[in-house]
C-alpha cells in the first residue's frame, strides 16, 4: 500500500498538470453533449436588461404621445403671440415627431465591441437582445466601438439574428437591411464617433459597413441624432470603453444604457448599476444564459452553462483538494 | 452551425487545427504552438489595418480629396442646366397630373403648401452627391430625379418651385470656400497624423509630440467633463443613501443591512488609502482591517468571475470543435452521400 501511495505521488507529481487538463476537457466535453436547457432564474441586473428591450415599443408610443402634447402646447402659443424662436421650435418638434412616428416600435442601438476570442460569452448575448428587438419589431442599429476586429465578428452575428438558418429559427419573418436593420460597421476613435453621433448620425456613418449611403435607406428617414434612439445595448471585452457610452449617451444625452461584459471585467461596472446609470447588467456567459432563456432564443449560452457547472464544481473539488494537502503538509512541516 | 460549402468546411478544418494549435502550447512550446501564435497575431494585425484603411481612411481623406479634385473641375453652368430642367420636368409632370387628377384630389393636392426647407434639402442633397461624381450633366439628372422620387417634396406649384429654384441658384456657390478650408483641415490631420512615423528616426522623433499633445488634447479636454460628471459625482450621489431603509411594514433589514454595507465599505476602503499620517491607534487599525477585508471580498468576486471567463473561452472552443467541427463534418460528408 506504501509503496502504491508513494508511486502514485510520483505519478500525480509529475503529470499534475496535464491530468487536470485532460480532466478539465473532459468535463466540459462530456457536459456539451448535454442537450437539456439548464433551468435559470433571472438576476435583477439581467433582468432590466430585458425590460428595457421590452418596454422599448411602448415608451416609443409615450414619447410620441409627449412630443404630441408639446407640439400642441407650442402651436397653442403661437396663436397667441407668434415669435421667430417660436416657430423654429414648432419646426424642430414637428421634425422630430415625423421622425418618431417613422420608426413607430422604438430604435434599438447595440454596440458589437469584442473580437473573436470574447464571442464564447458576448456572442449570445448580442444575439439574443437582437433578436429580441426584431421580434418586437423594434429597429435595430448596429456599430462596433474600439475593436476592429469586432466587424467581421457582428456582421456573422446580425445575418444570423436577420436571416437565421435551419438550426436557428425565428419567430419573425426575414428582417431587410435598411429597413429593419443596419450596421454601420467600425469607425476609428469610438468616443469622438459617440459624440458625433449626439450631432448627427449621418454625419458621424455616411455609409453602413458595406459602403451603401444610409441617406436612401428607409429606417434612417426616421433617425438624425442620438436622441431618436430609444435604448443602447454595449457589448464589451475591455475594460474602460464602455465608458465611453455612460459620459456620452447616459450622461449627456440621458437615453437608457445597458452594458454586457465578459465575467472577467463585469465587477468594475457594478457600481454604475447601483447608481442607476445603467439599467441592467448582463454578466458573462450566465447573463447570456439568462436573458436567452428568458426571451426564448435557441440556447447557445444555455447549453454552455452545464459546462460551467460541471468545470467549477471540478475546481471546487481542485482547491478543496488543494486546501487538504496544504495542511497535511503543514502538520508535517510543524 | 455546421459549414454548408466545401469552402466552409475547409476554414472550420483550418480554425480546428489552429485551435488544438495553440492547446497544443500546454504540454510544451512547440513549432506549432508559435506558428498558431504568429498566424494569429499576423492575421488580427493585417484585417486590423484593412479595416481601418476602408472605415477611416478612405472614407474621411481619400473620398473627400477625390471629391475635392473632381469638383474643381466641373462646367457649373452645365451643371445649373441640367439641375433646372430637371427641376422644371419634374414640377411640369406633377402640375400634369394634378389638372389631369379628379377635382377631389386636385384640391387635396393644392391644400399642400410647398415645402421651400424640404425642397432646398432634398436639392442640397441630390447637386452633393452628383456634383462629387460628375461624369456628365445626365448623372445630374438622374440623381435629382431619384432624389425628388424618394422625397415629400410636393411641387405642384410650379412657378413658386421656379422662382425659388432660381433665388437658390444666385446663392448657389459652386465650390464653397467652407470647401477650401475643409481640404486644407484634411492635409492638416494627415501631416499630423504622419508625424507620428518620425518616431521611427531618433533625429526628427520630437517632432511626434506634437499629434500625441494634440489627441491628448482633444481627448482630455473631451473626456474631463463628462468624466467627472459621470464617474465622480453621480457616484458620490449614489453613495448618498438612507441607513435605514423603511417599508409598509416597518424597517427593510435587508436593504438596511445593504446600505450600511456599502457606507461602511466605502468610507473604511477610502480610509485604507488615506496615507498622509500614520495609523496608530486602535480606531484607525480597526478601519484599516476593515477596509483590506473589503478589498479581499472584491478582488476574491474578480478572481471568480476571472475563472468563469477564461472557462467560458474554453467551453465556446470546445463547443465548436464538437459541433462545428466534428459533427459539422460528419453531416457535411453525410449530405453529400
Amino acid at each position: 500500500m506504501k509503496l502504491f501511495l508513494s508511486r502514485f505521488a510520483s505519478f500525480w507529481k509529475n503529470r499534475y498538470r496535464a491530468i487536470i487538463y485532460i480532466l478539465t476537457f473532459a468535463f466540459v466535453w462530456l457536459a456539451l453533449i448535454n442537450k437539456k436547457p439548464l433551468d435559470l432564474s433571472v438576476s435583477d441586473a439581467t433582468q432590466g436588461a430585458l425590460d428595457m428591450v421590452e418596454h422599448m415599443p411602448e415608451n416609443h408610443r409615450k414619447k410620441i404621445q409627449e412630443q404630441e402634447e408639446l407640439l400642441a402646447k407650442l402651436q397653442k402659443e403661437e396663436s397667441v403671440q407668434s415669435s421667430a424662436e417660436l416657430t423654429a421650435q414648432i419646426d424642430e418638434a414637428k421634425a422630430y415627431l415625423e421622425r418618431l412616428k417613422i420608426n413607430s416600435n422604438g430604435v434599438f442601438l447595440v454596440c458589437i465591441d469584442f473580437d473573436a476570442g470574447s464571442d464564447a460569452e458576448l456572442g449570445p448575448m448580442a444575439y439574443a437582445s437582437i433578436r429580441h428587438a426584431f421580434s418586437l419589431g423594434i429597429k435595430v442599429l448596429i456599430n462596433n466601438g474600439y475593436t476592429v476586429m469586432a466587424q467581421p465578428l457582428s456582421q456573422m452575428i446580425v445575418d444570423s439574428a436577420a436571416l437565421g438558418g435551419a438550426t436557428m429559427p425565428r419567430p419573425y419573418g426575414f428582417k431587410q437591411a435598411g429597413s429593419d436593420f443596419v450596421f454601420f460597421g467600425f469607425r476609428p476613435n469610438a468616443f469622438q464617433v459617440y459624440l458625433q453621433m449626439g450631432e448627427s448620425v449621418l454625419s458621424a456613418y455616411e455609409t453602413d459597413y458595406s459602403g451603401k449611403p444610409l441617406a436612401d435607406m428607409p429606417i434612417m428617414k426616421g433617425i438624425k441624432d442620438i436622441r431618436d434612439i430609444d435604448g443602447i445595448a454595449a457589448y464589451s471585452c475591455n475594460v474602460g470603453t464602455p465608458e465611453s457610452w455612460i459620459n456620452v449617451a447616459n450622461t449627456k444625452f440621458n437615453i437608457p444604457l445597458v452594458v454586457g461584459m465578459t465575467a472577467v471585467s463585469v465587477s468594475d461596472y457594478f457600481p454604475y448599476l447601483q447608481s442607476g446609470q445603467l439599467i441592467g447588467l448582463i454578466t458573462g456567459l450566465r447573463g447570456a444564459a439568462e436573458y436567452e432563456t428568458a426571451v426564448g432564443a435557441p440556447p447557445v449560452a444555455n447549453r454552455r452553462m452545464w459546462a460551467q457547472l460541471y468545470t467549477h464544481a471540478f475546481a471546487i473539488g481542485l482547491i478543496v483538494v488543494g486546501n487538504i494537502e496544504y495542511f497535511i503538509k503543514g502538520k508535517r512541516a510543524a | 452551425m455546421g459549414p454548408d460549402t466545401f469552402i466552409d468546411l475547409i476554414g472550420v478544418w483550418i480554425a480546428a487545427l489552429l485551435t488544438l494549435g495553440v492547446y497544443s502550447s500546454l504540454i510544451k512550446d512547440t513549432f506549432i504552438s508559435k506558428l498558431t501564435e504568429a498566424v494569429f497575431v499576423g492575421v488580427s494585425f493585417g484585417m486590423s489595418i484593412v479595416f481601418t484603411y476602408y472605415n477611416g481612411i478612405k472614407p474621411k481623406i481619400e473620398e473627400p480629396l477625390v471629391r475635392y479634385y473632381q469638383n474643381l473641375h466641373v462646367d457649373y453652368a452645365t451643371v445649373t442646366n441640367a439641375v433646372t430642367l430637371t427641376v422644371e420636368k419634374i414640377a411640369d409632370a406633377k402640375t400634369l397630373s394634378a389638372e389631369s387628377a379628379t377635382e377631389e384630389l386636385t384640391d387635396e393636392i393644392a391644400s399642400r403648401s410647398f415645402d421651400t426647407n424640404r425642397f432646398f434639402a432634398v436639392l442640397d442633397s441630390a447637386l452633393y452627391k452628383q456634383t462629387l461624381k460628375l461624369q456628365s450633366t445626365n448623372d445630374v439628372a438622374v440623381s435629382l430625379q431619384s432624389a425628388f422620387a424618394s422625397s415629400e417634396v410636393n411641387l405642384v406649384n410650379k412657378a413658386t418651385v421656379m422662382g425659388s429654384l432660381n433665388e437658390y441658384f444666385t446663392t448657389y456657390k459652386t465650390v464653397p470656400t467652407s470647401r477650401h478650408f475643409w481640404v486644407l483641415y484634411i492635409f492638416f490631420s494627415v501631416i499630423l497624423g504622419l508625424m507620428f512615423i518620425t518616431r521611427f528616426f531618433p533625429k526628427h522623433a520630437w517632432l511626434s509630440r506634437f499629434p500625441m499633445a494634440y489627441t491628448i488634447g482633444i481627448g482630455v479636454g473631451m473626456g474631463t467633463p463628462l468624466s467627472f460628471q459621470s464617474q465622480i459625482m453621480q457616484q458620490v450621489q449614489a453613495s448618498f443613501i438612507p441607513m435605514l431603509v423603511r417599508n409598509p411594514n416597518g424597517i427593510d433589514w435587508i436593504a438596511t443591512a445593504g446600505n450600511l454595507s456599502l457606507v461602511i465599505g466605502t468610507l473604511t476602503v477610502l480610509y485604507y488609502f488615506f496615507f498622509s499620517f500614520k495609523k496608530e491607534d486602535a480606531a484607525s487599525r480597526g478601519a484599516t482591517k476593515v477596509g483590506i477585508a473589503y478589498l479581499m471580498i472584491g478582488f476574491g468576486a474578480s478572481f471568480a468571475f476571472t475563472i468563469m471567463a477564461r472557462v467560458s473561452l474554453l467551453i465556446g472552443r470546445i463547443n465548436f470543435l464538437q459541433d462545428e467541427w466534428i459533427q459539422g463534418t460528419y453531416e457535411f460528408f453525410k449530405y453529400l452521400n
